[in-house]
């Protein structure tokens, strides 16, 4: 983690950065400045050389060598000066500012005199620096070595004692050393000082950086990181707080408008959720309370269905019985069983009769088509021969067609497919149409009951030469006690119950019905209703 | 209409005297005799003194279940062994189509039922065809 702190990658950059920029401006530096000293250490050098060479000329020139020596030997006592040699044109020591070197004879070869000396030609005229050399005496001591030749003038060749001839370039050689054990101190010092300086500045450049770093970067941060662990957590009181006037402060800012923002928000969530919750609670309440109501009331109704059950039983049961011996009575009188019948008997009693048939279809119906209207209506679906079921709903009505002349022909293929149906229910269907279609019919007419297979369905046509029903009664028929005009006119009696009846037990069936009809030429009714597997 | 000699004797079991009255006629103008009973109480004294061809049987009497639990015993019960052959025509006021019956289906209930339904008003031609149906088996 601290390793990875973006503050420590910083820091130890810059301090990379710090030690190779300073280390090599100090280096530098200090070449500059060595090489600048030895320059002016040469400089002097030279300047002495050409002093002692000025001081001595007369004394030269007049073959003083005794005023020589003591002037050699006066320099040769200055600090910093090691040694100053004059030598002859085949490197003898002619003077020296010690006397034990005078007369003896110098390599040729040695390192000093090589600069002119490597060629065969003597070079004449060096530049200062390539008369300078450095090196290290016996002793240790770094020293600095400067030659000066002394060139041939005319003062020299025209001179009382003609020891130079006119011809000779370069008559000798002075060679001065001067210890560089000063020079040396003072640039160690000056290096010290430079890397002294050198580390204060790298402290306290880095220092500074990383002051500011921490105060302006890593703290800043820090706080925002805690702040989105704490807002994380879920703790949206929490607030950066102090800003500095930079781009972190303004995120800090940003940071805080944020955190306040959301916290704004999640109250009026929650403000929402409580008011939801009430909402939700009161509703549940409103629902536990309804439901309780709902489950007494269907207990209730429930009750009161069997009730309703009991009653329809009972009144079924009761109405019957009395229109039964009603019935039969009047059927025993008409017969003759007893005596015979006067017409007007005859058509009194007759249409007593008939009035009672009339108020027992009545009752089944009513009694039927409340039976499928209800919850209680059961169905017991299987597949059923269409063939056979026509065939004894036909054997029912027969003699009711056969006392009219109409002839009823069923054209349905006995290995026709079988419909899914409850048997009983579709016989009272069919026992429905037949009857109307026979009922119908004035006199001398046919029904036909064909079927068909059609989108995997199966469509049963009853078809008529009856009376026939108006387009704009068609919509009706269905309609429970309707009865179509022209049927109330032609003095045919009937419930108005039946269609009603055919319609709630083909809809059971997920079935459908369709009609069509011409007045005075007949109807088609057909059921539709899935086939069996 | 030919029929088993002597006349066949039919026992009527019905709590409506009236029903009673109209259906003896009604079977005495055909080729039979008629015992009657107005609950099945006497019914049972009937069938035992009377050992009737067939029986005529109410459904709906005192209780909603007596002409079945009747029919049953009949059938399956031992005291009545003797008259396990005997035919049984329910004969009610409650029809099967109108729902109301079927609440007390033989088969529901685990009952034997009858061997033939008749509904009431009952038509002598009806009645009469359905009696020598099963009296010919």
């Amino acid at each position: 983690m601290f390793r990875r702190s973006l503050a420590v990658k910083l820091l130890f950059f810059i301090a990379v950065i710090l030690i190779l920029t300073i280390g090599i401006f100090a280096y530098i530096n200090i070449n500059i400045q060595k090489k600048y000293l030895i320059g002016e250490m040469q400089q002097n050098a030279f300047l002495l050389s050409q002093t002692i060479e000025r001081s001595i000329k007369h004394d030269m020139l007049t073959a003083r060598s005794d005023y020589v020596q003591r002037t050699l030997e006066n320099i040769g006592e200055q600090e910093g000066i090691e040694h100053i040699r004059i030598f002859d044109k085949k490197g003898k020591i002619i003077a020296a500012d010690s006397m034990d070197e005078i007369g003896t004879l110098i390599d040729m070869q040695a390192e000093a005199c090589t600069t002119c000396h490597s060629n065969k030609e003597p070079l004449k005229r060096l530049s200062t620096s390539d008369r300078a050399r450095t090196f290290n005496l016996e002793n240790g001591d770094r020293v600095l070595g400067i030659i000066n030749p002394i060139y041939n003038e005319p003062q020299c060749y025209n001179s009382a004692c003609h020891f130079h001839p006119e011809d000779q370039n370069v008559l000798g050689v002075m060679d001065i050393l001067i210890s560089l054990t000063r020079f040396d101190e003072q640039i160690g010092t000056s290096r010290k000082q430079i890397l002294i300086y050198f580390f204060f500045t790298f402290l306290l450049i880095s220092g500074g950086i990383s002051l500011f770093i921490v105060i302006f970067v890593n703290t800043p941060i820090h706080k925002l990181i805690e702040g989105t662990r704490r807002i994380a957590e879920g703790d949206l009181d929490y607030r950066i707080g102090s800003y500095h006037s930079n781009e972190i402060g303004e995120l800090g800012k940003s940071f805080d408008r944020m955190t306040a923002k959301l916290k704004e928000s999640q109250e009026e969530i929650e403000k929402w959720n409580l008011k939801l919750k009430n909402e939700v609670k009161k509703a549940t309440e409103k629902l536990k309370k309804t439901n309780v109501e709902l489950n007494g009331a269907n207990k209730k109704l429930q009750e009161l269905d069997n009730v309703k059950s009991d009653f329809m039983r009972r009144m079924e049961h009761g109405s019957r019985s009395h229109l039964a011996v009603i019935q039969s009575c009047l059927s025993l009188v008409l017969k003759e069983y007893f005596s015979e019948l006067n017409e007007q008997q005859k058509d009194l009693v007759g249409t007593a009769e008939r009035r009672c048939s009339a108020m027992l279809d009545l009752l089944d119906d009513i009694l039927i088509l409340s039976y499928r209207k209800s919850t209680e209506a059961v169905y017991h679906m299987e597949p059923v021969h269409m063939r056979d079921l026509v065939q004894k709903v036909v054997e029912d009505i027969h003699a009711q067609a056969q006392k009219r002349n109409i002839k009823i022909d069923i054209q349905i293929p006995s290995d026709f497919p079988r419909v899914l149906a409850d048997p009983e229910a579709l016989k009272e269907v069919f026992s429905n149409l037949l009857t109307n279609a026979v009922k119908y019919i004035k006199e001398h007419g046919a029904v036909n009951v064909s079927a068909k297979l059609k989108k995997g369905l199966i469509e049963i046509d009853v078809q008529d030469t009856g009376i026939g029903i108006a387009p704009e009664d068609l919509p009706e028929i269905f309609s429970e006690f309707y009865r179509a005009p022209n049927a109330k006119s032609h003095k045919i009696e009937g419930t108005g119950l039946g269609l009603a009846i055919v319609k709630e037990i083909v809809e059971a069936h997920h079935g459908s019905l369709k009609v069509q009809s011409e007045l005075r030429k007949g109807s088609t009714f057909t059921v539709i209703l899935p086939k069996a597997k | 209409m030919k029929t088993s000699d002597p006349k066949a004797k039919i026992l009527v079991v019905d709590d409506d005297p009236d029903f009673l009255k109209v259906v003896s006629i009604m079977l005495k103008s055909g080729p039979y005799t008629v015992v009657t009973a107005k609950n099945p109480q006497e019914g049972k004294e009937k069938l035992f003194s009377e050992k009737p061809d067939l029986i005529l049987l109410d459904i709906m009497m005192d209780s909603l279940f007596d002409g079945y639990s009747f029919c049953n015993d009949i059938k399956t019960s031992e005291e009545y062994e003797e008259f396990k052959a005997t035919p049984v025509i329910f004969c009610s006021a409650v029809k099967d189509i109108t729902g109301s019956r079927f609440n007390f289906g033989s088969d529901e209930q685990g009952l034997v039922g009858p061997d033939d339904y008749i509904d009431k008003p009952v038509q002598s031609d009806d009645l009469f065809a359905r009696i020598e149906k099963l009296l010919k088996k």
